[in-house]
C-alpha cells in the first residue's frame, strides 16, 4: 500500500539504476579477462632454480582438452575448449567462447624431457620442467687466496659504519665485494646468466 | 577485472558461469543485496622462490555485478570447478508463468 511512494527507506534508490548502468558500461569495456595477443590464455614462466615452472590459465578445461609437446627447447601448448548451452536452456549471454588455441614458447634453457610433470587444478595448468644436466645450476668456487685477500682488505679498511654496508652488500651479487656465496648464487641463475652471473664473476676475480 | 560470463536461461532457473582460473573456493564471495548480485574473487600470484621470466598472469581481482530480477535469493546455489564458478539462480515462484484454470460456473 506504500508502493505509491518512492521507497522512503531508500532515498538514493533512483540513483541505483543510474549507478548500475554506469557500472555495466564499464564492465562491457573490460569484459574479457586479459589474454595474450593471439588469444591464448595467460602464461607465466618462472625459474625455480633446478626447474622451470610454467603456469597457464585454462578455465573449464580438463586433462583431455590439453595437449603439451616439447621439441628441443620449444614448448607447444594446445588446448581446446568446448562450451555449449546445457540441455533445455537458452543462451542469454555468451562471453566464454569455444576456442581452439595453440601457443609455442622458446624455453630459456634446455630441459630434461623425461622429468617433466603437469597438473591441472582450479583451471590452472602447472608444468614443471626439470632443467637438463648441462643447464643445472653449478657452484663455482672462488680460490681461497682471493677470498683471503678480500677478508684482509675488509678488516683493514672498514670501521663499524662501513661494516654495516658490507653486510648489506653480501646479499647481492652486484655488491662491490661479492663473497663466494653471492657469486655462486648469481651463477645459479640459468636464465639470467647474461646479467647476474657475469657481474658476479668479474667482481669475484677482480 | 570482470570475468567472462555465460548466462543461460531455463524455465525454472538461470545458470551463470564465470571463468575464474586459479581461484580457490575460500577466495570467492557472492553477495545478493537489493536486487544486485556481486561476485568477487581474488587470485594471488605466488612467486616465492622463483624468479619470473614472463609474468602475464598477475594477481587478479575478479569482480562483476549483475542486476537480478525475479530470482529467489534464498535458493541460489554456487559451485566452483576447474576454475569456473557456476551459479544456479532459481526464478522466484511468484514470477514463474502460471496457468490459471478457468472454472465453469
Amino acid at each position: 500500500m506504500f508502493s505509491r511512494f518512492p521507497a522512503f527507506d531508500r532515498p538514493h534508490a533512483p540513483f541505483d539504476e543510474l549507478r548500475r548502468q554506469m557500472f555495466r558500461m564499464l564492465d562491457e569495456l573490460d569484459t574479457a579477462a586479459p589474454a595474450a595477443p593471439d588469444g591464448f590464455p595467460q602464461l607465466s614462466l618462472a625459474d625455480a632454480g633446478a626447474s622451470l615452472v610454467l603456469e597457464a590459465d585454462l578455465p573449464g578445461m580438463t586433462e583431455k582438452d590439453v595437449d603439451i609437446q616439447l621439441t628441443g627447447d620449444v614448448l607447444t601448448l594446445k588446448a581446446e575448449r568446448r562450451v555449449s548451452a546445457p540441455e533445455g536452456y537458452t543462451v542469454h549471454r555468451n562471453e566464454r567462447a569455444p576456442a581452439r588455441l595453440a601457443r609455442s614458447i622458446a624455453l630459456p634453457c634446455k630441459v630434461d624431457p623425461e622429468r617433466t610433470s603437469a597438473t591441472l587444478t582450479d583451471g590452472v595448468l602447472t608444468l614443471t620442467l626439470a632443467k637438463a644436466a648441462e643447464a643445472q645450476p653449478r657452484k663455482i668456487s672462488i680460490k681461497a687466496t682471493l677470498q683471503a685477500r678480500f677478508d684482509t682488505r675488509q678488516e683493514v679498511r672498514h670501521g663499524p659504519a662501513q661494516d654495516k654496508r658490507q653486510r648489506r652488500d653480501e646479499g647481492s651479487p652486484r655488491g662491490p665485494f661479492a663473497t663466494g656465496a653471492g657469486a655462486c648464487r648469481a651463477a645459479e641463475r640459468c636464465a639470467e646468466a647474461d646479467r647476474g652471473a657475469r657481474g658476479g664473476h668479474l667482481r669475484g676475480q677482480g | 577485472v570482470a570475468p567472462a560470463v555465460d548466462i543461460f536461461e531455463g524455465k525454472d532457473d538461470l545458470l551463470l558461469y564465470a571463468d575464474m582460473p586459479g581461484v580457490r573456493k575460500d577466495d570467492v564471495s557472492i553477495h545478493i543485496d537489493r536486487g544486485e548480485l556481486t561476485i568477487h574473487a581474488t587470485r594471488a600470484y605466488q612467486q616465492s622462490g622463483r624468479s619470473p621470466l614472463t609474468a602475464e598472469r598477475p594477481s587478479i581481482d575478479y569482480r562483476r555485478t549483475f542486476a537480478l530480477q525475479g530470482v529467489d535469493a534464498d535458493r541460489v546455489e554456487a559451485e566452483l570447478s576447474a576454475g569456473v564458478l557456476k551459479l544456479r539462480l532459481p526464478r522466484s515462484s511468484t514470477l514463474r508463468p502460471r496457468q490459471i484454470a478457468v472454472k465453469s460456473g
